[in-house]
């Protein structure tokens, strides 16, 4: 960038819309990448998503609590793409099956988890999950939101999430004793 | 008593009710106790816990710094280049539609020099998606020279013209050359439901009007941008 680019950026006036989300940007970019597991997928979902939401300004000032109103909202966004492509590419429930029935054969859970390499396998396995287990488990298990904030981002009673939950950890559990055989 | 299944099944909920702080749905006496007395199940919880915690440690990617820093301004200039600009309202030419839009409608407008009536006739509607900003492009067409004519748009709550919030109508004066005179509206909606654009030209004393349905469609299975609870 020239100096004079430089200059004028510095002394360029941000707009209040960009005052206001600036602060969410690295979690919205985090979160859109947890949605669709993709980098370039979740640059194009957030730059999407804020062209959308510059309009709400007026709105969004009014609101509270924003970032778990902003993760709802870049959530049904995707949800909407993902509709509008006619495109699953993240509904790996056969997957999720088919990796069940191989389970019983593999190390235990115990050997894997002190393994070095498991961030990644844990990422593979995480991906490896369908839509809704993989939104949930990033949400909850990697973000930090509570259930009882996902109740209101799922819609759904806190039973419900917690038996989810509990079936998305197993599922990732089974992927990882299934990618052990294939591992150094 | 508890026993090692019941508590294996209430090692997740135990640990969650350490971040979040919910309700249990078991006896948490019982289940330190069991975790007192039983080896293996003392073991399986530990592990269970580091399987949350290296589930915390899982990365992403951080943007770029070229990222962060246009991806605001982006959205801020792709609503800002979809303005009306006043002067550029003012500046009616002939042909002046070309390629720049998706003509999605095209009006004709006559202005009667004799006293105005009402024909019955259909009135045209424009689909516009929910948030989504549609250029409406209208065409004028006039059978001679108005210089100074007063020109007026007038949108229904719940829509509004990129650039112009909370301003539901606009007037100014401009010259119609004989023939077709263009106009690009970027309009936005941000309410599903019905709404009109009303548009008047007045020259001397005579007025016409127009009047264009306009039709919001929520194209999101849920509203992407959900109802404020809390604020």
């Amino acid at each position: 960038m020239s100096l004079l680019n430089s200059l004028l950026n510095a002394v360029r006036k941000k707009d209040p819309f960009e005052l206001l989300i600036e602060p969410y940007i690295d979690h919205l970019y985090r979160l859109a990448f947890r949605y669709t597991n993709d980098q370039d997928l979740s640059e194009d979902l957030l730059q999407d998503f804020l062209v959308k939401l510059y309009p709400k300004y007026e709105y969004i000032k009014t609101i509270e609590n924003l970032r778990p109103w902003l993760a709802k909202s870049l959530y049904n966004l995707f949800i909407d793409q993902i509709r509008k492509n006619n495109n699953d590419p993240v509904n790996n429930s056969e997957k999720e099956d088919a990796l069940a029935s191989f389970v019983a054969e593999s190390p235990s859970i115990e050997t894997l988890i002190n393994n070095e390499q498991i961030c990644n396998k844990m990422a593979e396995a995480v991906s490896c999950l369908s839509e809704e287990h993989r939104t949930l488990v990033s949400l909850h298990d990697i973000e930090g939101y509570t259930l009882v904030e996902l109740t209101e981002f799922f819609n759904t009673p806190i039973g419900t999430l917690k038996s989810r939950l509990h079936r998305a950890r197993n599922k990732i559990k089974e992927s990882l004793i299934l990618m052990e055989p294939f591992s150094e | 008593m508890m026993k090692c299944k019941e508590f294996k099944n209430s090692i997740f909920e135990y640990l969650d009710q350490k971040e979040d702080n919910n309700d249990l749905s078991f006896d948490i006496q019982a289940f330190h106790k069991h975790r007192e007395e039983c080896k293996r199940c003392r073991k399986h919880l530990e592990n269970e816990e580091i399987f949350l915690y290296k589930l915390k440690q899982i990365p992403a990617p951080q943007p770029s710094a070229k990222f962060r820093r246009n991806v605001l301004k982006n959205a801020v200039k792709t609503n800002s280049d979809c303005k009306i600009k006043k002067n550029h309202l003012a500046g009616f030419a002939t042909g002046f539609a070309s390629a720049i839009t998706i003509v999605v409608l095209v009006l004709l407008i006559y202005i009667n020099t004799a006293p105005e009536t009402s024909p019955q006739q259909t009135i045209p509607e424009v689909k516009i998606a929910l948030f989504e900003l549609k250029d409406v492009n209208l065409v004028f067409n006039v059978p001679q020279d108005f210089k100074g004519a007063t020109l007026s748009m007038e949108l229904s709550s719940d829509y509004e013209l990129a650039g112009y919030p909370n301003q539901s109508k606009l007037e100014w004066q401009t010259d119609l050359v004989k023939g077709q005179n263009f106009i690009s509206l970027p309009v936005v909606s941000t309410k599903a439901g019905k709404g009109e654009l009303i548009a008047k030209i007045r020259y001397g004393n005579k007025e016409k009007t127009f009047k264009l349905n306009l039709l919001t469609i929520d194209t999101f299975s849920e509203e992407t941008f959900p109802e404020n609870k809390t604020g």
